[in-house]
């Protein structure tokens, strides 16, 4: 126990004190807010395009009856000969033209220079056929306002037993987060004690120190202490998004205060945004905080420990960083499928059987579980599931321990799955 | 004699397509320099590893002490391992606190004793200094901190010469002394040869994973030693004796007459009194075979 605390802390001060692992805490939210940033204001700029695209429509079998289609973002003009059209999309003087090709207007071609977004297509399609429609219940003598006035808008809104919402969206969305969460920490770290194994069987170190400590002890050490330097990482990017969060809104606020008096802002704030932020709050009292904090740390931790198990035995059985791509694929194939078990089944429906199992099944059970633990998920079956993740945990440590104990001492041989299976059998 | 410190017993260690040792047994006496040689491939390092608790053996027993080897045995062994290996992005003096504590120091007694030798050293400055920053040499004497800074009762050191120059091998030979006259039993793995009859009070040789030869290098000589004479003399001389042969003749650095005989059991005295009979004798030896020479000897037979 001694020793395995001596490596623990040896790995944590080492790690945590290298320049790359300060610059990355600190910049982690920096970056990942900034990646966020970026996204969020192409996706605006794409809403608000200011650029009109002129297309032609030819329709000789006149099925549009010369309407006007045009609004902020495209604007239509009728031609009579297409030819002329085809030569003006040619020099790009208009973007393409819709051919029209019979009378009931079903059979439509675009005729374009550039390829067409599916956005676009989508947007051509949508107005051609709603003025169609528009056109066609004016010519059987319906109006329109008459049709939409006849139509029910249904809100559906879940509540439990108890009366309160469920709060689908926003526990599928906070499992899922929780869930991306533990399967990146996992892969980054789990790697990050590949590498150091393989480093340390490298640089012959290991010699000194398995005659000094048991290799379990050492692998022991090294998983734990890693597990300590990406709950540090991860705790210091929660605080820093916090602050910085914090800081991002007393300045927004402060703008507020300046440009409109506080009251005057929230007097004209619009009652929609009342009634989503009011819905929101609503939502969010429907999760269960305390469970699942403890959740996603019991997760979070056996998720991380058994994988960096497994990843251990693969560093320590391989001489170079390239050699390990062919082990790493079985390994991290169970926490893809999970990944994708969480995105469409659990999604769907979080109580499913295949959702079940694979929250129990060990290796998928961390992200899988994180997934599920927003939805009143009782403690009996949480319970269960950690206890199968960290007995597996326990015996895979032993079993890559066993794979590590010869492993780090064989050089040159080219590890191979026969071969691994030889140091696990053998004495 | 002194009490025996490390005693292998009957050691076998096979691995899957081949047998690493068989059957190889050797007492190592207390505050001895023993030296352990053999070619490449021999066993060594796998006896080696055996005594450092890194592998088990198949069969036999392994006693330090008088008691089977166990785990509090660790901080009393020291070992230096013939490829060397160091954090290369971490500061000497943590590095060498960490191995310490490894071995069962106390953080404040780890610290001191690296400063210490650190200091004996000569490489006190470059404490605080990465290990990738030294010289290989620096490097070098730093591992072989790592191996005595717990001040075991039985330091193994596997080629513990190699990439050091003369000045800093000199260094080392002294600390090496150093330690013995302090008690420190030290169990030498090499296969130079020269520094085995330099330093080393007893020997075992392992050849083909079997120990072909034990004991102290003294006796060993002895038992190797032929009736092969070197024989210098002032003016030229031809044995009389018909049992004996010449094998070799020259002339020294100074221009004497040297000749190489084997006496065939013919006595000592016999054989001076026929060179006095000639001649007036310079120089009369018994050439002792070197370990080099016992070496090649049973390795090439």
């Amino acid at each position: 126990m001694h020793n395995i605390l001596l490596i623990l802390k040896h790995e944590y001060i080492t790690r945590v004190s290298k320049k790359s692992f300060i610059i990355m805490t600190l910049l982690g939210p920096l970056l990942i807010s900034a990646f966020y940033g970026v996204i969020i204001a192409i996706s605006i700029s794409q809403f608000s395009k200011d650029d009109v695209t002129k297309i032609a429509i030819y329709d000789p079998n006149n099925a549009l009856k010369n309407e006007n289609l045009s609004n902020k973002s495209y604007e239509f003009g009728y031609v009579q000969n297409a030819e002329a059209a085809k030569d003006s999309i040619r020099t790009e003087a208009i973007f393409g033209m819709l051919i029209i090709q019979n009378s009931k207007g079903d059979s439509i071609e675009l005729v374009t220079k550039k390829n067409i977004s599916l956005n676009d297509r989508e947007t051509l399609e949508k107005l051609v056929a709603d003025k169609l429609f528009n056109l066609n219940l004016k010519a059987n003598g319906l109006s329109k306002n008459k049709i939409d006035s006849l139509k029910i808008n249904i809100q559906l809104s879940d509540h439990s037993l108890s009366g309160k919402s469920n709060g689908t969206e926003i526990k599928s969305a906070v499992g899922y987060v929780g869930a991306m969460i533990i399967y990146f920490f996992i892969f980054m770290y789990g790697v990050m004690i590949m590498r150091g194994v393989t480093e340390e069987k490298n640089n012959r170190i290991v010699e000194i120190i398995v005659s000094a400590v048991k290799p379990f002890q050492l692998m022991m050490g090294k998983i734990l202490g890693v597990a300590l330097v990406g709950l540090t990482q991860f705790l210091a990017w929660i605080t820093l998004s916090g602050l910085l969060l914090f800081v991002f809104s007393i300045a927004i606020g402060a703008q507020h205060v300046d440009a409109a008096h506080m009251t005057s802002v929230s007097k004209e704030m619009p009652s929609e945004m009342a009634q989503i932020s009011d819905a929101f709050f609503q939502q969010f009292q429907t999760l269960n905080i305390p469970k699942l904090i403890i959740g996603f740390i019991i997760f979070f931790l056996g998720g991380f420990l058994l994988y960096s198990a497994l990843f251990a035995a693969i560093g320590s059985s391989v001489d170079s960083d390239t050699e390990t791509q062919q082990f790493m694929l079985p390994v991290s194939m169970p926490l893809i499928f999970g990944l994708i078990i969480a995105q469409v089944a659990v999604i769907n429906d979080p109580n499913s059987t295949l959702a079940y199992w694979c929250s129990m099944v060990p290796f998928t059970s961390p992200v899988v579980m994180m997934v599920r633990l927003p939805f009143d998920i009782s403690w009996m079956e949480i319970l269960i599931s950690a206890v199968i993740l960290y007995s597996t945990f326990v015996f895979v440590v032993w079993m890559a321990g066993k794979i590590y104990r010869i492993g780090i001492l064989s050089y040159g041989q080219k590890a191979s799955y026969k071969q691994m299976f030889k140091w696990l059998t053998s004495k | 004699m002194p009490n025996t410190l490390l005693q292998i017993n009957n050691v076998s260690k096979f691995y899957k397509d081949k047998v690493a040792l068989k059957n190889v047994s050797i007492a190592v006496p207390e505050g001895h320099i023993y030296g352990l040689l053999g070619p490449n491939g021999a066993g060594k390092t796998t006896l080696i590893r055996i005594i450092n608790q890194i592998t088990e053996a198949d069969e036999g027993a392994v006693l330090l002490n008088g008691e089977p080897l166990n785990a509090a045995h660790i901080r009393n062994i020291g070992y230096l391992p013939e490829e060397r290996g160091l954090y290369k992005k971490i500061k000497v003096i943590r590095q060498l606190e960490y191995f310490a504590q490894l071995r069962g120091m106390s953080s404040k007694e780890a610290t001191q004793k690296a400063n210490d030798w650190l200091k004996a050293m000569e490489l006190y400055e470059v404490r605080n200094k990465k290990i990738e920053e030294l010289s290989k040499g620096m490097q070098q004497k730093i591992q072989f901190i790592v191996s005595v800074i717990h001040s075991p009762s039985l330091l193994i050191l596997d080629e513990p010469f190699s990439g050091f120059d003369p000045v800093n091998a000199e260094l080392l030979t002294q600390k090496i002394l150093d330690l013995k006259a302090a008690g420190t039993t030290i169990l030498y793995s090499t296969h130079r040869m020269e520094s085995v009859e330099k330093l080393c009070d007893s020997m075992a040789l392992i050849h083909q994973s079997k120990k072909i030869l034990d004991g102290t290098v003294a006796d060993i000589k002895n038992q190797f030693k032929s009736d092969v004479f070197e024989v210098v003399t002032n003016g030229p001389y031809s044995p009389s004796i018909d049992k004996i042969d010449v094998m070799q003749t020259s002339i020294t650095d100074a221009g004497h007459p040297s000749v190489l005989l084997k006496l065939n059991g013919v006595s000592n005295n016999d054989c001076l009194r026929d060179v006095i009979n000639q001649t007036e004798l310079v120089h009369f030896s018994q050439k002792i075979p070197s370990i080099n020479d016992i070496f090649i000897q049973l390795v090439t037979a």
